[in-house]
């Protein structure tokens, strides 16, 4: 379980996050929501230290995360950053730079390691392309291969932010769909989603944020049918039930 | 699976052709010249040792030296310039580019300004600039962060300031000018055996702590925010591996002066055939590095005999239209 409390945490001339508190779940998945600006990367960011926090803490598991090494949270918490680059190399390798953390020097890959991968390839159904250059793939496939390589990094946390970007629809609800076995396997799960019908259907949790605070947190129903979320966008939502559950509809 | 064999067995194929091209490239440099030697000629005179015969003297305190130093130099070249572009995530990156040529030639601009003509002052110079000039380089940069572009931008300006030095300099001091003007040029023809000690010591050290950190480098090329969340501390990784490529370049500069081209060709050229893991990367690098400057020595010797160019020229001459055939090959793709 990840519990925040009171962070306040930004960049050198400016504060982004002024005393976020919440807790998020083990085993599910918390999404957060906000307009752009609200400082939803900032918190992602936060928790795995890219950026430092001016005050407040944040534990995992009741250990407070600053007290852990660069190394040691990289084997507590993996984060897949909104935008990632393409490298010239194959699925595999990719995947295997997932076991980073726990290589000692000079960095040799042991049969546990292996075997890990193998894994993770097989859960993202990638066993097939392992030998295939990354920007031979898709853009889905692609997505796939970089959350192989956070499943490789064997953590008790994923953090994404807006991991269906680019994606088309088909892709976005394959990859959710993953994200969802991962976290009914035991994964705590993080993530940044723009799409009100995809949060409704996947998280666990939402977190609504707007201007560096969290002004709501709840079920998906609760917060998407609330007047906070009206406010926050300046939008109106509504929910509605059909055969295969419940949808939401946007209207400025 | 299919894909990777085939990639395994392009690089087994491509590190083959390195290491004949360099066996042929060794060979030939050794043999041909003002006075050629044939195999059983140099056979006799390696075995005979150094005082035994003229064949015996071209090739010990001739030859063998400045093979040696054409080998090192594109090593050390070629391995700098793969590790800067990947640190960087630059392919125009290459030694130059982080300020080695410069505190070079500003270094050895000071030397001859002072009137110490002797090849040692220079090499020790020209080394001690060249990394100082990268230490320069990464000190700016790490006020900003130490990030690709901060390093870039911190060079580019690094660069800019201490050439105008040099150009202050040797506009005041013509002797600086006339006695650095080989240095500036690059060649190996004042290679003697006791200036490349260091080198050959440094050199294939370097390489091989390079070689050790091919992972490093590789989780670094996914973006800082990626190799960050792997557990790398980005910033201290980036600057020991360009500390690590400016002492390798340094080294090389040290004995060959600026040679330019080879920091970029040769790992453009590598990267075409095996891609871009790094832990394959760096060894096709030093072998063809090596070759490939033993070739352009051979051709400066040989193409206006008896006259010799400068090396660094020929390949300057050579490389600029390799390069330009080599980005229209790649039309639509990325260089």
């Amino acid at each position: 379980m990840i519990s925040i409390s009171e962070l306040y945490a930004g960049y050198e001339d400016k504060e982004i996050l002024h005393g976020v508190s919440e807790t998020l779940p083990d085993g599910k998945i918390s999404v957060i929501i906000g307009p752009n600006g609200s400082g939803k990367s900032t918190l992602l960011r936060s928790i795995v230290r890219l950026l430092p926090e001016i005050s407040g803490t944040i534990l995992l598991n009741e250990k407070p995360l600053a007290e852990l090494s660069r190394q040691e949270l990289a084997k507590k918490i993996a984060y897949l950053p909104q935008s990632r680059n393409v490298p010239d190399i194959t699925v595999e390798r990719l995947v295997m730079h997932g076991r980073f953390p726990y290589l000692s020097y000079p960095r040799r890959y042991s049969k546990e390691d292996r075997e890990i991968v193998k894994k993770a390839l097989e859960m993202t159904g990638l066993t097939e392309l392992a030998g295939s250059k990354l920007e031979d793939l898709s853009g889905g496939q692609r997505q796939k291969t970089y959350l192989a390589m956070v499943l490789a990094q064997d953590t008790e946390v994923i953090l994404m932010d807006e991991p269906t970007t680019w994606l088309d629809i088909r892709n976005q609800l394959e990859f959710l769909k993953l994200v969802r076995t991962l976290a009914d396997s035991g994964k705590t799960i993080i993530m940044i989603l723009h799409d009100f019908e995809q949060v409704l259907q996947f998280a666990d949790k939402v977190v609504l944020m707007e201007k560096g605070k969290i002004v709501m947190a709840g079920e998906a129903v609760k917060v998407l049918s609330s007047d906070e979320i009206n406010q926050v966008y300046n939008i109106k939502t509504f929910l509605y039930d059909t055969e295969d559950g419940l949808h939401c509809y946007v209207k400025m | 699976m299919k894909n990777k064999t085939v990639n395994k067995s392009k690089t087994a194929a491509f590190m083959i052709g390195a290491i004949v091209l360099l066996l042929v490239a060794t060979l030939l440099n050794i043999c041909i010249g003002a006075s050629d030697l044939d195999l059983e000629g140099l056979w006799k005179a390696l075995l005979s040792g150094p005082d035994t015969s003229a064949a015996a003297r071209i090739l010990w305190y001739v030859r063998l030296p400045r093979t040696a130093a054409c080998l090192l130099a594109g090593a050390a070249l070629a391995v700098s310039g793969a590790v800067i572009q990947k640190v960087l995530a630059n392919n125009l990156a290459s030694p130059g580019i982080i300020g080695i040529n410069a505190g070079a030639g500003l270094a050895v601009a000071v030397c001859c300004a002072f009137g110490w003509f002797t090849s040692w002052a220079i090499a020790g110079f020209s080394f001690i600039g060249a990394v100082c000039a990268t230490f320069l380089v990464v000190i700016t940069a790490q006020k900003s962060g130490a990030s690709k572009t901060t390093v870039v931008l911190g060079g580019v300006a690094v660069t800019a300031f201490l050439n105008a030095i040099t150009e202050g300099i040797i506009t005041m001091i013509p002797d600086a000018a006339l006695a650095s003007a080989d240095f500036r040029a690059g060649g190996f023809s004042a290679v003697n055996s006791g200036r490349l000690i260091p080198a050959s010591i440094i050199i294939p050290v370097v390489i091989i702590v390079i070689w050790s950190l091919a992972n490093e480098m590789d989780v670094l090329s996914l973006g800082d925010d990626t190799a960050h969340s792997l557990g790398m501390n980005t910033a201290t990784v980036r600057n020991l591996l360009l500390a690590l490529a400016a002492v390798l370049a340094g080294a090389a500069v040290s004995f060959a002066g600026v040679l330019g081209f080879v920091g970029l060709i040769v790992p453009h050229m590598v990267k075409r055939f095996i891609g871009t893991e790094s832990r394959s990367v760096i060894p096709a690098c030093a072998l063809s590095g090596a070759g490939f400057v033993a070739l352009c020595d051979l051709a400066a010797r040989m193409l206006f005999a008896p006259y010799e160019l400068p090396a660094g020229i020929l390949m300057s001459a050579l490389g600029g239209p390799f390069f330009i055939w080599l980005l229209w090959k790649r039309k639509g793709k990325r260089v």
